[in-house]
């Protein structure tokens, strides 16, 4: 196998141009606690994260699993966040549908013979029910809903289940998988069953970008 | 006084039971199958179909929703899932010899609605199973097979146009009226099987609902060996 060049290091050049062994030793350790402690593992850690956002704007896939589907099916839509509650989930295909939470209100809208209609689930509790979660993720309050139990798991995951069997009925699981980079969710994995999931995979992810507040405020 | 009453309650018996839509020049004698001419495309092989579904229910709250219909043309099954656009499933039923609600979630949990779903989305797919009873024209002038179902029921299966189909049940007095309406175009023609790009779906009665799906993808799957 070919080595590219760079890839080879001279250890015994790095240690002279560092200093003694146990200089390096020392800048090593300090290196490795840094990365030992990131910024997904510790609930402090993250909602500091999480303080520095002022907005999110994201895409998003959306894959619904189920044992009996022979292929997924696939949604895709875009994400806009703007603190304090601001939130704007929009599908763009199959059906394209936009979910707003403004203001305290909440209203949704779906295509329909190529206009958009208002429609009822918008009001209804599980909606309102959702929306605050994800809005509390956006914020890093992963362990502040008493509904869920929350634990911090090895490899920037997070996993939530249910404390009541009226949610545990609906919801069996949820796994969020956090990015490398603070304050941002890779991906969002909720269980119905073990073989029926829902997964959300967010790309394209831009952090206190300033957002146009007609985003939250008009359908369009 | 007694007179009256027992004159108030014919008249209501009489009004609380209904009729069929009269069947013109009807064919006699009544053909063992129905006739080609209300025949509707049969699907074969096993099918995934994804539908857009706007349900609207009595107190007017309307809600557009997913629906995945699996069936298979050998077996007679279907497995029928509803679910919010964010993927939450709100129902799931499988109909073959029985109907199975294998989830089901309010508005959608009571009995009769998935009985009336199931029901309706078989006899999308599927020929009725029950014996021919006449066949002929309504009155203006869409072709008609009339059949018998199980509980007294009757369906009728009407070619209003080659796009536009209907089927009409009636229940044990023909006071329970469900109407479904079948299209089709030119997006979902296979080889041998013509998928409608559109149905509708209204049950009647004071649990009355109605469901418009339009066809968003159809998939053929292989039979499973």
């Amino acid at each position: 196998m070919r080595i590219k060049k760079q890839e080879v290091h001279d250890y015994g050049r790095i240690v002279k141009r560092c200093g003694t062994p146990r200089t390096l030793a020392f800048a090593l350790v300090l290196l490795s606690t840094r990365l030992c402690f990131g910024w997904a593992d510790t609930w402090d850690g993250l909602k500091v994260a999480a303080g520095t956002i002022s907005s999110v704007s994201a895409r998003f896939v959306q894959e619904k699993h189920m044992k009996v589907l022979v292929r997924p099916l696939v949604s895709e839509g875009l994400l806009f966040y703007q603190t304090p509650d601001s939130l704007r989930w929009e599908y763009l295909r199959p059906i394209k549908s936009i979910l707003i939470t403004h203001a305290g209100n909440t209203r949704k809208y779906i295509q329909k013979d190529g206009k958009l209609i208002a429609d009822a689930a918008a009001a209804s509790p599980a909606m309102q029910f959702v929306l605050d979660e994800i809005s509390r993720w956006l914020k890093g309050r992963f362990d502040e809903n008493p509904v869920f139990s929350a634990s911090l798991e090895p490899g920037r995951r997070i996993a939530l289940t249910p404390n009541y069997k009226a949610v545990a009925d609906m919801i069996r699981r949820i796994e969020l998988e956090l990015s490398e980079r603070p304050g941002i969710m890779d991906s969002v994995r909720i269980y119905e069953s073990e073989t029926s999931y829902t997964l959300l995979k967010f790309t394209q992810v831009e952090l206190n970008r300033p957002l146009d507040r007609k985003l939250f405020e008009e359908i369009q | 006084m007694k007179r009256l009453c027992i004159l108030v309650g014919v008249l209501f018996l009489v009004g609380a039971c209904g009729s069929l839509p009269e069947i013109r020049r009807p064919e006699s004698p009544v053909p063992p199958e129905a006739p080609g001419r209300c025949r509707r495309p049969a699907i074969e092989g096993r099918w995934q179909f994804q539908h857009a579904i706007e349900a609207a229910f009595p107190e007017g709250q309307k809600s557009v929703l997913v629906g995945i219909s699996l069936v298979s043309a050998q077996s007679r099954s279907i497995h029928f899932i509803l679910m919010t656009i964010e993927g939450m499933v709100v129902f799931e039923a499988r109909s073959d010899q029985d109907i199975r609600i294998l989830r089901a979630v309010r508005p959608f949990s009571s009995e009769r609605f998935a009985r009336g779903l199931l029901t309706d989305i078989r006899l999308v797919f599927f020929r009725p199973e029950g014996d021919l009873l006449a066949a002929g024209t309504l009155t203006e002038g869409s072709v008609v097979c009339r059949y018998q179902q199980p509980g007294r029921r009757v369906v009728d299966i009407i070619r209003n146009s080659e796009r536009h189909w209907q089927v009409q049940q009636y229940g044990r007095w023909f006071t329970e009226k469900r109407t479904l309406d079948i299209f089709y175009n030119d997006n979902f023609r296979f080889d041998g099987f013509q998928a409608p790009h559109r149905l509708k779906l209204t049950a009647g009665g004071y649990a009355g609902y109605a469901l418009d799906m339009d066809l968003l993808e159809a998939v053929y799957l292989e039979e499973p060996k």
